[in-house]
């Protein structure tokens, strides 16, 4: 009798086995891939995921929310993050990525040389040292490649260019766009307003349907000219709600009515999912 | 249970306080009556009772007057070398650490970046403002809270640094490195909030969980399955029982099995004061299931309460995982047998199935009788459909605690087989999240209580005890009846 029981319980789970291992097959031949702009409160953290692939832009200002939101999105076999981003070394962008590295295998990190000298900033350069993750230095030219239709580019800090500067670390902050047929991304950390013409200079193509508006809809980035550049059909403003800086700013948001951008925002909406069925379709936004 | 009263009455009459004159002159009267009577058995017993209520409200006077002296005399700088007396609390963005400055009788709290790493025993230089700590809103009492663990003090801002140096006990030290090896496995091998669930589950609380899943848990009135606390520990320990006699075991083995289990749990948890309390309750239950003398270990619970005020009288009042723990474990020990009696009949010939899920109805059930009235005392709400969702989930729990346990032992040595068990746990864990999600979001889950009086928690209590006569004295004309 007890023996027969060991027998059931060993074939069942061996049946409840098989059924995952299945579900990981049909999930990571699913090719369509999701952009989300995880609301993670006041700071910034985007995923871009195709399978069993993931980038993860910035990890928000909270270790727990980070991993609240990852659990949601990425299947619960996969404990990989491919490749992480830090656009620029400031708490509400890194201080969720010291808890990812922690708890997730984490193929490799894209980050600046510039620091911001704080105990978060110690401790993710801590870890990625101590668990030998691979760290590559952000400059244009740089690209990450998701599948062979997916692919991001870094196109800033340029190659010359000197992020090492403690006191204003949002001017070194990375900028990257996602392409995935004709659907484009852009990404732009807290990149700061000064710089707006240099990167319009330095990228004669900025065109994107989706903008990540820079620094949470600071007054102080993402200029008329730079809307112009990029002619964003959507803006998703990453911001926690009631936030202390008064965050998005209202001229910024004038600035985005008068490009004739939809503005989505993570603190009235929550999650901003996109999700692109193939590079022939646009990618739509989930409801 | 009148020592049980003391502690009581002191401590349920604070603020005022005592001069410990007072509980000096009944005491002297009381050993003349003792030494006039000493041959007359009630006048004893009745001095002596007198005597250790007397001596309970002693004890507590003794603590509050310290608590007040403390209050009185605040500090507003602290700068000095100070040890960690205990695991530090990892909170979101930052972590507490209790402290106990070398040479001194009070502890510290210190709130610390989130980023270092501390560990328990640490001596550190510390410098900052301190300040008596302030209760945010009136139903809880965090500077009693943290004056009943001798911590009088908090600082929000200090500098701290190393020292490199670590005063504490070895063994302890090591209990704890093994505790964070253990939560590094789990939250590296499942996603959250799988993986704070069985965190909750295997090393007891519900920190590592979102706050809207804490939420969910309290809407259900489910958040005993991730606490550290008798009525856990007890209904853990029913299962691993049942368990134990499903796989073969003797009921005397089923039983050492469970203590065993109760006994892994504590250690887990990091050897807690909580835990070692909840575990205690734990095995004198089960060793009274053992016997089959569930209804007279009343005794030996009130014995265990009575120790554990002893060592420190505040708990009775300001600490709600005591009160928790000791009433549900009485909830279990005079109700659970009553109902198993009258239902006896009429659950004989029923399948297991159904005799499991009722067991854990009628376990539930009598615990939630007596924790009711502090839910809604301590927390202001209360939770509807309770029993149907611990019905639905306690039966699982067990088993994925067991799925889960077995994982990590396996994950220490060899990590891809223990990959595929981390799977099989994640189902379970799935399921009882998504039943304890599901009913937390129907409208009429639990229903705000807000000021439920202290009057009302004495009412309930007084019907209760009546109820428990009634049926007890219908039950016993029964059985007279049928003999």
């Amino acid at each position: 009798m007890n023996h027969r029981k060991k027998i059931y319980s060993g074939l069942i789970s061996l049946a409840v086995l098989t059924s995952i291992f299945a579900g990981i097959i049909t999930h990571s031949k699913n090719e369509s891939l999701k952009v989300v702009f995880l609301d993670v409160g006041q700071g910034d953290a985007i995923l871009i995921e195709q399978g069993e692939k993931q980038i993860l832009i910035d990890g928000g200002p909270s270790g727990k929310k980070i991993l609240e939101e990852l659990g949601k999105y990425v299947p619960f076999w996969d404990r990989k993050i491919d490749v992480v981003i830090a656009t620029h070394p400031d708490s509400d962008h890194i201080s969720g990525l010291v808890d990812v590295l922690k708890n997730y295998e984490v193929g490799e990190i894209i980050k600046t040389d510039a620091s911001s000298g704080t105990d978060v900033d110690k401790a993710l350069l801590g870890l990625i040292s101590d668990k030998k993750i691979e760290s590559q230095a952000a400059e244009k030219g740089l690209a990450v490649k998701l599948s062979d239709q997916a692919r991001l580019d870094i196109i800033a800090p340029r190659v010359d260019e000197n992020v090492f500067e403690e006191k204003d670390t949002n001017s070194g902050s990375i900028v990257a766009m996602l392409a995935y047929g004709k659907n484009k991304f852009l990404f732009t950390g807290d990149f700061p307003i000064e710089k707006d013409s240099g990167l319009i200079a330095d990228n004669p193509d900025l065109k994107a349907q989706v903008l990540k508006i820079s620094h949470h809809g600071s007054k102080n980035a993402t200029s008329g000219e730079f809307l112009k550049a990029v002619s964003p059909e959507t803006a998703v403003i990453s911001v926690g709600k009631g936030n202390r800086y008064g965050h998005p700013a209202q001229e910024t948001l004038e600035r985005l009515k008068s490009a004739g951008s939809e503005i989505l925002r993570t603190d009235e909406r929550g999650d901003v999912v996109f999700e692109c069925r193939g590079i022939a379709q646009k990618c739509v936004l989930e409801q | 249970m009148s020592f049980l009263a003391g502690v009581a009455l002191v401590s349920f009459g604070y603020p005022f306080i005592w001069d410990s004159f007072y509980f000096f002159i009944p005491v002297l009267f009381l050993l003349i009556i003792l030494l006039v009577f000493y041959d007359n058995p009630k006048a004893v017993i009745s001095a002596f009772s007198i005597l250790l209520l007397i001596f309970g409200g002693w004890m507590t006077n003794r603590k509050l007057v310290e608590a007040d002296y403390f209050k009185n005399n605040p500090q507003s700088e602290f700068f000095g070398e100070v040890e960690i007396i205990s695991d530090p609390a990892m909170k979101d963005g930052y972590q507490d650490l209790a402290v106990k400055p070398s040479g001194k009788n009070y502890g510290i709290l210190l709130r610390a970046s989130a980023y270092q790493e501390f560990s328990y025993g640490e001596i550190l230089k510390v410098s900052g403002a301190v300040e008596i700590p302030k209760n945010m809103d009136d139903k809880f009492d965090y500077r009693m809270y943290l004056a009943k663990e001798d911590i009088f003090y908090i600082s929000k801002k200090p500098v701290i640094q190393k020292t490199g140096k670590n005063n504490g006990s070895k063994i302890f030290f090591w209990i704890l490195e093994f505790k964070k090896v253990v939560q590094r496995k789990i939250a590296s091998s499942l996603p959250v909030p799988e993986s704070g669930l069985l965190e909750g589950l295997v090393i007891g609380g519900s920190a590592s969980l979102p706050k809207g899943i804490q939420e969910a848990f309290s809407r259900t009135g489910t958040t005993h399955i991730v606490a550290v606390s008798g009525y856990n520990v007890t209904i853990v320990a029913e299962y691993l029982m049942m368990l134990g006699i499903a796989i073969g075991l003797w009921r005397k083995q089923a039983f050492w099995f469970a203590v065993f289990g109760i006994s892994v749990f504590v250690f887990m948890c990091g050897l807690p004061a909580s835990a070692v309390r909840a575990g205690v309750m734990g095995i004198l239950l089960l060793w009274a299931m053992k016997n089959g003398r569930l209804a007279n270990s009343g005794n030996a619970i009130l014995f265990a309460a009575s120790v554990m005020l002893v060592r420190n009288p505040l708990l009775l009042r300001y600490d709600a995982g005591f009160q928790l723990s000791f009433l549900a474990t009485v909830g279990v020990i005079y109700f659970y047998p009553l109902i198993e009696r009258s239902s006896h009949s009429f659950m004989e010939e029923k399948g297991a199935v159904l005799k499991l899920l009722f067991e854990t109805l009628a376990l539930t059930f009598s615990a939630q009788m007596l924790v009711l009235p502090i839910l809604m005392y301590s927390f202001g709400s209360l939770s509807i459909i309770s029993l149907l969702v611990n019905l639905l989930i306690l039966p699982i729990i067990s088993f994925s605690m067991m799925l889960g346990f077995f994982a990590i032992s396996t994950g220490f040595i060899f990590y891809p087989i223990a990959k595929l068990l981390f799977w099989l746990t994640y189902i379970p864990l799935r399921y009882e999240i998504a039943v304890v999600e599901f009913f937390s979001s129907l409208k009429y889950a639990s229903i705000e209580i807000s000021n439920f009086p202290w009057w009302g928690v004495g009412v309930w209590y007084i019907m209760l005890f009546g109820l428990f006569q009634a049926v007890k004295m219908k039950t016993i004309e029964k059985i007279s009846n049928e003999s």
